[in-house]
């Protein structure tokens, strides 16, 4: 437990992201949020503009993580997608069963039909411009349309229940969402055929699938109206700063389509599919129905990413000890740094002590003799996946060469005790025979001066 | 490590899900939505069901299939 908790750790934090740029974005976030409660915002608002400055950042980390950790970081940006999804499914239902919400998804908005009729309601001071924003709060509707009142005669007024972002509460972002995960699951199980968490993820995945495409093949496909039924009016009234609530209006007779008349709620939902062909009443409504589908799938997803999560390792290392185990590999990855040189940036410098050794992940460094000095000479290129820097520490003799970044350089930091122990196939954590040949050879070809 | 693993799944599933089937969206359907209007729709219901059918029946014997190979050390 302890291990993935470390490993968790270490995927979790920034890598790829210099701290001064997280401490200057936590910095940015911070005062967009402050501004947004100080100017009346509402709740949806504040959570965009405090996450904003940091959806770049999310995006860089999470390239530099599928490139240094491969599959197992896109299982992991997977799981962190889902456990958002999970969040809001699971919102909407405590707005809903606890809060007294109201489900009207996506809220309805403060437009100049909806400001008019709360004018003609004598809600809304007369001339009173309609803001767009989507409304916060909803008064409960009776049967009629109009609002339901209380024993004191007051209004039943509870959150718009479409959980934070319910701008997004659309059937096509449900059912990209649901594809994203189902055939990202697929893909990812391909990697990591013997996670049997992950195949029941997509067991889960699967159902959901089915619940998706058909409420929205049923949304964007099937138009023709053909049942009577309401369509609920709303009347739009400011409550505080930018924040908008929605009273009941009334109701219009309309003709509905599949999707209105009851197609919304799926296969398996409180009037759905399953109920309409059995008559049996007991199933969940939509909201708690797909929250428990979510709930299918993101535990199974979390356990299975922890699962593979043990075995975090840098792509760069497997590739070049290929002779070290999952496991060696693994811990080696604990035991190394991430650092980068910038163009003509000395990597490492003639004549100092040889305390540590590098590989090259990405980049082009020359190895220079009396750099800055009447006989500078070039006298080796090392690219991409190359060791530098290990003569010294095989000789134990201060370093023979300047080593220059050309361009940008990003290497792992292996230390003089960790690569002791590489090079020691008899004792150690790392005891490869072949790992040690490999790396005896790479020196002998660069003392030759061929590498 | 398995057995708490388990341990937090049955902690985590047991309330939502006893949650979960308390609440309820009963928005009625409209007159004349039943059965049989879902029943007209059974070539959409079937294209679809094929289809997530094939998608993860292709997944799995793909999985079968390398589960098969030798563990990777």
């Amino acid at each position: 437990m302890s291990q993935v908790l470390a490993q968790a750790k270490r995927f979790f934090r920034f890598e790829g992201v210099p701290l001064q740029v997280v401490l200057i974005t936590a910095l940015i976030s911070y005062i967009l949020q402050i501004n947004a409660i100080v100017g009346g915002e509402p709740l949806y608002l504040i959570a965009f503009y405090t996450l904003l400055p940091w959806i770049p950042l999310a995006m860089f980390e999470g390239i530099w993580k599928v490139k240094n950790y491969s599959m197992i970081a896109v299982l992991g940006l997977f799981t962190v997608l889902q456990i958002g999804h999970f969040a809001e499914h699971v919102i909407q239902v405590i707005q809903i069963n606890m809060l007294n919400g109201t489900v009207a998804c996506p809220p309805p908005i403060d437009t100049i039909e909806n400001a008019g009729r709360a004018i003609e309601m004598g809600l809304r001071a007369m001339g009173s411009e309609p803001s767009y924003y989507s409304v916060e709060r909803i008064a409960k509707a009776g049967a009629d349309g109009m609002p339901l009142l209380d024993s004191n005669g007051e209004m039943l007024v509870g959150p718009a229940a479409c959980a934070i972002f319910g701008q997004l509460d659309l059937e096509v972002v449900h059912l990209v969402w649901e594809l994203l995960g189902y055939f990202g699951t697929g893909m990812v199980l391909l990697f990591f055929p013997r996670n049997k968490w992950l195949f029941i993820a997509l067991l889960a995945l699967s159902w959901h699938a089915l619940e998706h495409l058909t409420i929205t093949y049923f949304y964007y496909f099937d138009q023709e109206p053909i049942w009577p039924g309401f369509q609920q009016l709303w009347a739009t009234v400011p409550v505080s700063g930018n924040s908008y609530m929605a009273v009941p209006a009334g109701q219009v007779e309309t003709l509905l389509n599949f999707y209105q008349a009851g197609g919304k709620f799926g296969l398996m939902a409180n009037n759905g599919l399953f109920e309409q062909l059995t008559g049996f009443d007991g199933m969940p409504g939509r909201p708690e129905l797909h929250m428990g589908y979510n709930l299918a799938i993101t535990i199974p997803t979390i356990i299975g990413f922890a699962v593979e999560l043990r075995k975090l390792r840098s792509k760069y290392l497997e590739q070049s000890f290929k002779e070290l185990s999952i496991d060696e590999v693994t811990r080696l990855s604990q035991k190394v740094e991430d650092v980068s040189f910038n163009k003509g940036q000395l990597v490492l410098k003639e004549g100092d002590p040889a305390t540590h050794c590098y590989l090259i992940k990405e980049g082009k460094v020359d190895i220079v003799i009396d750099h800055g000095g009447p006989n500078e000479k070039k006298v080796a290129e090392l690219r991409d996946g190359a060791l530098l820097g290990e003569m010294g520490l095989l000789d134990g003799k201060p370093r023979s060469a300047t080593a220059v970044a050309v361009g940008h350089v990003s290497c792992l930091k292996i230390d003089a005790v960790t690569f002791a122990d590489l090079m020691d196939p008899t004792k150690g954590e790392f005891r490869s025979e072949a790992t040690m040949q490999q790396v005896m050879r790479i020196a002998e070809m660069r003392k030759l001066g061929t590498a | 490590m398995k057995r708490l693993l388990s341990l937090a799944l049955i902690a985590v599933l047991l309330p939502t899900a006893t949650f979960a089937f308390c609440g309820g969206w009963n928005t009625p359907v409209a007159p004349g939505f039943d059965g049989s209007s879902w029943g007209e729709k059974w070539p959409v219901l079937a294209v679809i069901l094929t289809a997530v059918a094939l998608f993860s029946t292709f997944v799995v014997r793909r999985v079968a299939l390398m589960r098969d190979l030798p563990e990777e050390v």
